[in-house]
């Protein structure tokens, strides 16, 4: 059974949103759920993935709320009307709307009675859960699906396009980051109209042709006898100068991380914290990634925050599983599957 | 009451709308008391368009009123499974949701909104008594071109996840024929739906259409050529038809740059056809 519900945040915002329950209340578990939308998105999600999801879970026992956050969908507040999407977008990835998840975590609690909450969701609403989790006493677990591990800024994406020079001489090691920079102008007739009447910035570009030019050397110099890497070096001298160091080495791949940037992310320390904190509080994480998704979660955050010791994090209540070929909404029908079962796997746990 | 969302009945299934009361903060338009009821566009176009209706729906009520939003069988909020729907049946929801704002709001008359593949069903819905008014914003007007967008989405999503491409659009179909659905962006196709969709051209059901319509053409720069499908639409539709032309930044059923969540100009063509719509 579905029913319509509205409730308010801190602000007094009234919150609107769909209380899933099982059709019979005799059949009620006292676990609920507390599935969250993406972010911006209205609360049925792509494919209506957040309807069939609660409704799957209403029919194993487990009252589901999921519902629109503030500003977005049916419900009252600020519709940041205007902003740039990639603000909105950091907004969620710095929590937010976690005072929302916090009322709607109160209200299903209060209205259904069960004991303990799941929380989960795609994307924006996997971190809104983290966040919210921290404030709420009675959660047992998350379904964490494509968490995001940066955080997005047009401000630095505008800096970067801006700065790109000030970047490359403060950190060569950022040279792959400038020609991605480049790459992604060949589909944007502005920049090629710049291009044809003289007004790019060349230098930018031979700049970072000579620092990608001069590693390839680099790697090459030590395998040559020692006198024949002096008279080379002097070759070089005025054409090819050594570059300053390489930025410390850092997990993620440097191809990843130049595309990354360009599209203004970089990692988001809060992710980590936030995780610490649900993990201090002895509640359990599973987190699922698309196929598309996983390198990307991996080198801002798994490769260090999991160390890839999988037996002991298991240990602490943390799994991890990857759905194969699949997109970042799970949209084609085995990715649906294998978030169905991880879902109702967690929800078995807490039940 | 205020503004709110409830579940109502549509034969055996209950359909989700949320019902703008009319508030009097602004000059009521002459045609109140009335009721405008909207109807979405389809898959995820109607996730990116939520917020431009609710707007609309919200200058609506402000204008004395009453607006009602809702979601189709198998879409939004609604009960029931996409693949389970037809055309028909959203035709059925459209006309429970016209009989359910009559009876909550108290009022006869009731205008039909609709943008991009809802403007395309309610033109076509039969809501009892004569056909209402009626406002397409981009209405989608051949049905053959819609469902094969559709098989295109499918293949396009395809190929960005495998690098390669895949089935043609022939085998889709035959795939369809066969009784299997094709998946676009996560909803079921299915075969009477596309057969649905396939045989709906607006410009031969609307012909000579007797009661006051228009048609919204969203464009992107005010020097966007008009849309020869929309110009030819209204001259079919006969001298009750208006067409207009609104200038907004980004489509309104699609992720944009910014995050937009009114269409000005879009409000301001409604608001001034609903204003004129006794006028001789």
């Amino acid at each position: 059974m579905e029913k319509a519900v509205r409730f308010t945040n801190e602000k007094g915002h009234t919150l609107h949103g769909i209380l899933h329950l099982p059709d019979d209340p005799a059949t009620m578990r006292s676990v609920g759920m507390l599935w969250l939308s993406a972010g911006q998105k209205v609360r049925q999600g792509a494919w209506r993935m957040n309807v069939t999801i609660a409704r799957r879970l209403a029919a194993m026992g487990i009252p589901t709320l999921r519902f629109d956050y503030r500003g977005i969908g049916d419900s009252e507040g600020e519709a940041h009307h205007g902003e740039m999407v990639m603000d909105l977008y950091g907004f969620i990835q710095s929590g937010g709307f976690s005072g929302d998840a916090v009322a709607a975590g109160q209200f299903l609690t209060a209205e259904t009675g069960v004991k303990s909450l799941v929380l989960g969701g795609l994307c924006g609403g996997a971190i809104t859960g983290l966040f919210a989790a921290t404030a709420l006493p009675n959660v047992f677990g998350h379904v964490v699906v494509d968490l995001p591990v940066t955080i997005s800024s047009s401000a630095r994406q505008r800096y970067l396009e801006n700065n790109a020079a000030e970047l490359l001489r403060s950190r060569p090691g950022e040279t792959d980051t400038v020609i991605a920079l480049y790459l992604k102008k060949l589909t944007d007739a502005e920049a090629w109209r710049r291009l044809l009447s003289g007004k790019s910035d060349y230098s930018l570009l031979m700049e970072a042709a000579r620092i990608k030019s001069r590693a390839q050397v680099d790697r090459v110099l030590p395998k040559l006898p020692a006198q024949a890497r002096a008279a080379v070096e002097r070759l070089l001298r005025g054409v090819l100068p050594p570059v300053e160091p390489e930025s410390p080495p850092t997990p993620v791949d440097p191809a990843l991380a130049a595309q990354m940037q360009v599209a203004g992310e970089v990692k988001n320390d809060l992710v980590e914290e936030v995780f610490q904190q649900v993990l201090s509080r002895g509640q359990r994480v599973r987190f699922v990634n698309s196929s598309s998704y996983h390198p990307t979660f991996m080198g801002y955050f798994g490769n260090t925050a999991l160390h890839g010791n999988e037996a002991r994090w298991r240990s602490r209540g943390v799994e991890l599983s990857v759905v194969p070929e699949t997109n970042h909404i799970f949209s084609l029908e085995h990715s649906q599957r294998a978030l169905f079962e991880a879902v109702e796997s967690m929800v078995k746990q807490a039940a | 009451m205020g503004d709110r969302g409830e579940f109502f009945p549509c034969g055996s299934r209950r359909l989700y709308g949320f019902l703008h009361e009319p508030r009097a903060t602004e000059a009521p338009l002459a045609v109140a008391p009335a009721a405008v009821v909207f109807v979405h566009p389809f898959m995820e176009e109607r996730q990116d368009a939520h917020p431009f209706l609710r707007s609309i729906a919200g200058q609506v009520s402000a204008r004395g009123l009453w607006a009602m939003r809702f979601d189709l069988h198998g879409c939004g909020d609604s009960e029931g499974e996409w693949e389970d729907a037809t055309v028909a049946s959203w035709l059925d929801d459209i006309r429970a949701a016209c009989d359910f704002v009559r009876a909550q709001a108290g009022v006869e008359r009731v205008i039909l909104c609709g943008l991009r593949f809802g403007a395309t069903l309610a033109a076509l819905a039969d809501i009892g008594g004569p056909k209402p008014p009626l406002a397409m914003i981009q209405p989608v007007v051949k049905g053959t071109n819609y469902s094969m967008d559709m098989l295109r989405a499918y293949l396009a999503a395809e190929m960005v996840l495998t690098k390669k491409a895949g089935v043609s659009r022939d085998a889709l179909i035959e795939r369809l024929r066969l009784g299997e659905t094709v998946n676009v962006f996560g909803y079921h196709l299915t075969a009477a739906q596309f057969d649905g969709i396939r045989a709906i051209d607006l410009s031969h059901s609307l012909a000579s259409y007797p009661a006051r319509s228009l048609v919204i053409d969203v464009v992107k720069t005010p020097t966007a050529r008009a849309s020869n499908e929309l110009t030819a639409l209204v001259a079919a539709m006969g001298p009750g038809s208006t067409l207009a032309r609104a200038v907004e930044p980004q489509p309104l059923y699609a992720e944009g740059k910014v995050h937009l969540t009114r269409a000005e100009q879009v409000e301001l063509a409604l608001l001034g056809w609903l204003e004129a719509l006794d006028q001789p």
